[in-house]
């Protein structure tokens, strides 16, 4: 009976097998549906859903009259799976005529490993069709937005740039990109085996919020209008580079800002960053005799001296180990304020300066906005240097009076300008006229409330000095045909990075017009001209400029001429 | 009767014979004894098998629907047919044919090989009508074969004879099915052999030692690359699961992802996402359990396997009610080739076993299959309701 024990054992044993293996299949089982259930459902919707972002159209970039300076038009991406191209090489040829690209760069890509290369970003629907109709295995298409700008290197800096996943990467584009951008929406695309989306089954999650247009105070005819006048003063002047900007005294909007040199901004990436900086918002330098306007500001509000009054300029100056000479001579030894202002006498200048006193001088610096940001709606705005009045040493109220020892930028000067211009109140620049929603409904700039700086008779004094300066000073090149204007030249020296300054200038002009009664500032400054003396260099720029752009706004003539150019004292 | 499971199993029948009420028995046809559980059985699976694969398949052929499914039909009928040819005599007349037709098959075997490979392969023969692949139906020839040898063998079940003789006759038919090349099937006849030495009551040492050298055998053809590449990926598929994304990789982690998604319920019939959008692999034919599991989840597939164990249990019953060990041994044969069909095509799906391409049987479209699956049904009660027969 041991042996037939044996034979039942084995089919008891046999059983028990077949019961452990049915046992750990079912075990098995209830561990995949059960336990791991969620994760290997999460696995087939994942492989089976693909969540696509849906691009919202980006806004436009319009100007004050809805002149369109960036849109986004349809673009496509082409793209190779390398492992499905066949031919490479063959293919590489046909797309090398077709996107205008070396064969051997394709090439590359086209037998690189892995399963996706970009062969071109952001081509146009028509040179995508094109290579549609190659019709080469494993060479595809995706459809994207790319920003263009209609009207080429017209306001660039201030337009800035788009980046190629349509995040604004500089100027008006980053300032507002929340806005411009829009909000994207999602999408749920169900894919085959092979990863291709199946037509017709795309799941709408989120719709994409198209972004809204944003309008700019800019004037295309006065930007254009600066922009030339930069680029032929530069050129003339054999400067290295200028910048300049127009605004409105009383808001504070912007119609024109540029430096030269300047680029298409269709071209971005490839401009080299020096070019692409906004010199008028993002660089400070010493300005020169330009500070003379806050230091006459501060002297004439504090009533240290009217216009009229009579100083007693000397030769030289000694303060402690140093001396101070005007650098070019004045006329008469005796010379009323608007006169030394006119002049642009160093001396009468720190003689004024050092009547009103340093704590004076530095609350009206204060007051002005020097040292810290105009407030302005422009990414990478500068500050500007001011001393602290606590560590002024005794040659700073002299200098600073002057305009050296101090950075600001030109937008700086430009508001310094429009509180003399507008009677006495300082105003945000920006840039924002409003901003427009698909639907229509559009978001005015709020214009915040200025700060008082001087009262109305002050800044009327102020614009009559400042008015000598065009009619028998320094800036007589700035006289205009049609306009009475007021300003002021600068002429600074810029310092040497390895201490002291240097034989190099950086001319200056700020002024404002009409005079009897401003609607705009501006300022242009250029660096480094071959003519010293900023009157001549950037004078005459500012006169062109001042000039259309008042014209352009049918600003009526100054009725009494009073510096226009047939007025001026021509001392040459 | 020098055989071990004779001396078991035989005895209580031969006790049974003297009772008046066996005499009564006899008396009847032996349509009387026919069990029918174990057809109920079948035709749940095969009707199962077909839903599953109308579900499966419906979309793989535009406009065709049911292409798949009428061939699937026909099939069913040639089977059938096939299995009530196999109920129509005495089980016991197979004794003296075996040889012939183990025979026969052996020079299929080697004609298939001779025919144009299809799909890196060569396992079928045309017939116009059907692609019959003999491999299939060795199976069967084989366990035929086996069941006659154990029954005559005169010498003890221990003896080296008893052990060795069996492996002669399984071993040309094994090495001609590997050669074609098919893994799985070798496998199912390797696990013939190995389950009717096991229950005949060979000696242990031996069968381990067989099993052993199977082990040996893989090795070695792992080593000299005697494996074809697809082979070997999906043996490291299976090693190394998750981490291998390759082909069979690929396949095993869309099978395992089916199932998961399935959950308790399932997505419904017609409803795998998995399934109808191509993600499953092979969804008609070797992974059909992950459809399965998808679109019935895991009641479903419970369901299934219940039904699987219920009909090993009736093929168990009829071994041990057979009247001779003939036909107790043919009865294990083909629930060693069932359980181990089950076992490795539903753990394979599931990643417990290796991937080999052996079909779940009634469930998985495939002709020859289906029909030795029927045929194999048709012995099995054949043994059943002859269980009184004289011959």
């Amino acid at each position: 009976m041991s042996k037939g024990g044996k034979g039942y054992a084995r089919v008891n044993l046999a059983a028990l097998v077949l019961f452990l293996a049915f046992s750990g299949v079912a075990y098995r089982l209830v561990d995949l549906q059960l336990v791991k259930a969620d994760r290997l459902s999460a696995l087939a919707e994942d492989q089976r859903y693909r969540l696509a972002d849906l691009d919202p159209t980006r806004g436009c970039i319009l100007d004050r009259d809805g002149e369109v300076l960036a849109i986004s038009k349809e673009a496509y991406s082409i793209y190779a799976t390398p492992y499905l191209v066949e031919d490479p090489e063959m293919a590489a040829a046909e797309l090398s005529l077709v996107l205008q690209k070396p064969r051997q760069e394709l090439e590359e890509k086209l037998k690189s490993d892995g399963g996706f290369v970009y062969l071109e970003r952001k081509v146009s629907p028509e040179t995508a069709e094109e290579i549609e109709a190659l019709g080469i295995a494993g060479i595809g298409l995706e459809k994207e937005s790319k920003r263009y700008y209609p009207q080429g290197s017209l306001a660039s800096h201030v337009l800035g740039y788009v980046g190629t996943d349509n995040v604004g990467l500089s100027g008006i584009e980053l300032q507002y990109d929340e806005t411009l951008a829009g909000k994207e929406g999602e999408a749920a695309v169900e894919l085959d085996p092979m990863g291709d989306p199946i037509p017709g089954v795309t799941k709408m999650i989120e719709r994409p919020v198209d972004g809204s247009d944003i309008q700019l105070t800019i004037d295309s005819q006065v930007q254009f209008k600066l922009q030339e006048e930069l680029a032929r003063s530069v050129q003339e002047s054999g400067a290295k580079n200028g910048s300049g900007l127009v605004m409105d005294c009383h808001t504070g909007e912007i119609l024109a800002m540029s430096s030269w040199p300047d680029y298409d901004a269709n071209l971005f990436p490839s401009v080299p960053a020096e070019t692409a900086r906004t010199r008028p918002v993002t660089d400070a330098f010493e300005p020169g005799s330009v500070l003379k306007m806050v230091t006459a500001m501060a002297a004439l509000q504090e009533r240290t001296v009217t216009p009229g009054l009579v100083i007693n300029v000397p030769r030289i100056i000694e303060i402690g180990e140093y001396e101070f000479k005007d650098d070019h001579p004045m006329p008469r030894d005796d010379l009323t304020f608007a006169e030394i202002i006119a002049y642009s006498s160093n001396l009468g200048t720190i003689k004024t300066a050092q009547a009103l006193g340093k704590e004076k001088l530095a609350s009206y610096l204060e007051a002005c906005g020097l040292g810290k940001p105009t407030g302005i709606d422009f990414p990478g705005e500068a500050a500007g240097i001011v001393p602290d009045p606590g560590s002024w040493t005794q040659t700073s109220l002299p200098t600073i009076a002057i305009g050296q020892g101090i950075t600001v930028t030109p937008l700086q000067l430009a508001c310094v300008a429009a509180i003399i211009a507008n009677g006495g109140t300082r105003v945000t620049p920006h840039l924002l006229l409003r901003e427009i929603a698909r639907d229509g409904e559009s978001v005015e700039y709020e214009i915040p409330e200025g700060e008082r700086v001087i009262s109305a008779n002050t800044a009327a004094s102020l614009r009559y000095v400042l008015g000598e300066v065009v009619r028998m000073g320094t800036g007589t090149r700035a006289a205009m045909t049609l306009y009475n204007c007021a300003g002021k030249t600068g002429t600074a020296m810029k310092p040497d990075p390895a201490g002291g300054y240097r034989e190099a200038y950086i001319a200056t002009f700020a002024g404002m017009a009409p005079m009897e009664d401003p609607k705009l500032v501006a300022v242009i400054t250029l660096d480094e001209p071959g003519t010293v003396y900023g009157g001549l260099a950037a004078a005459p720029c500012f006169a062109r400029v001042m000039e259309f752009a008042l014209q352009n706004l049918e600003v009526t003539p100054s009725l009494e001429k009073v510096n226009t150019r047939d007025k001026v004292v021509n001392e040459e | 009767m020098p055989q071990r499971l004779g001396r078991v199993l035989a005895p209580k029948v031969t006790e049974r014979r003297q009772t008046d009420e066996v005499a009564r028995r006899l008396s009847g046809l032996p349509i009387r004894h026919v069990d029918w559980t174990l057809l109920a059985l079948t035709l749940f699976l095969v009707g199962f098998g077909m839903l599953i694969q109308y579900s499966a398949t419906r979309d793989d052929i535009p406009g065709n629907p049911t292409y798949y499914v009428l061939r699937t039909s026909i099939n069913l009928i040639i089977g059938l047919v096939l299995m009530g040819v196999l109920m129509s005599f005495d089980y016991r007349r197979l004794k003296v044919a075996s040889p012939f037709v183990y025979g026969f098959f052996l020079v299929l075997l080697a004609a298939v090989l001779l025919t144009e490979r299809v799909m890196g392969s060569s396992r079928w023969i045309s017939l116009g009508f059907i692609n019959f692949q003999p491999s299939e139906y060795c199976k069967l020839v084989l366990i035929l074969v086996l069941a006659n040898f154990f029954s005559d063998n005169k010498a003890d079940p221990d003896s080296l004879r008893s052990f060795i003789l069996p492996v002669a006759w399984a071993a040309p038919y094994m090495l001609l099915v590997f050669l074609q090349p098919d893994l799985g099937t070798t496998l199912v006849l390797a696990a013939i052999l190995l389950g009717m030495l096991f229950l005949v009551g060979c000696r242990m040492r031996y069968w381990l030692g067989l099993v052993g050298a199977g082990i040996m055998g893989f090795i070695f053809g792992f080593v000299f690359h005697i494996f074809k590449p697809y082979q070997v990926e999906r043996f490291a598929a299976f090693l190394r699961q998750g981490s291998n994304i390759q082909e069979a990789g690929y396949h095993l982690l869309q099978s395992k992802i089916a199932i998961g998604s399935g959950q308790l319920v399932g997505k419904g019939l017609m409803q795998g996402t998995q399934t109808n959008l191509n993600f499953i692999p092979a969804h008609h034919t070797d992974f059909i359990f992950a459809v399965i599991g998808e679109e019935l989840g895991m009641l479903g597939a419970l369901l299934l396997i219940g039904v699987f164990c219920l009909f090993l249990w009736r093929a168990v019953r009829i071994a041990s009610n057979s009247r001779d060990f003939y036909g107790t041994m043919i009865a294990f044969g083909i629930v060693s080739m069932f359980a181990f069909q089950i076992v490795v095509n539903i753990g394979m799906t599931m990643g417990i076993m290796p991937i080999t391409g052996i079909p779940l049987p009634f469930i998985s479209y495939g002709g020859n299959n289906l029909i030795v699956s029927l045929a194999s049904v048709g012995l099995l009660t054949n043994i059943q309701m002859r269980r009184f027969s004289q011959i």
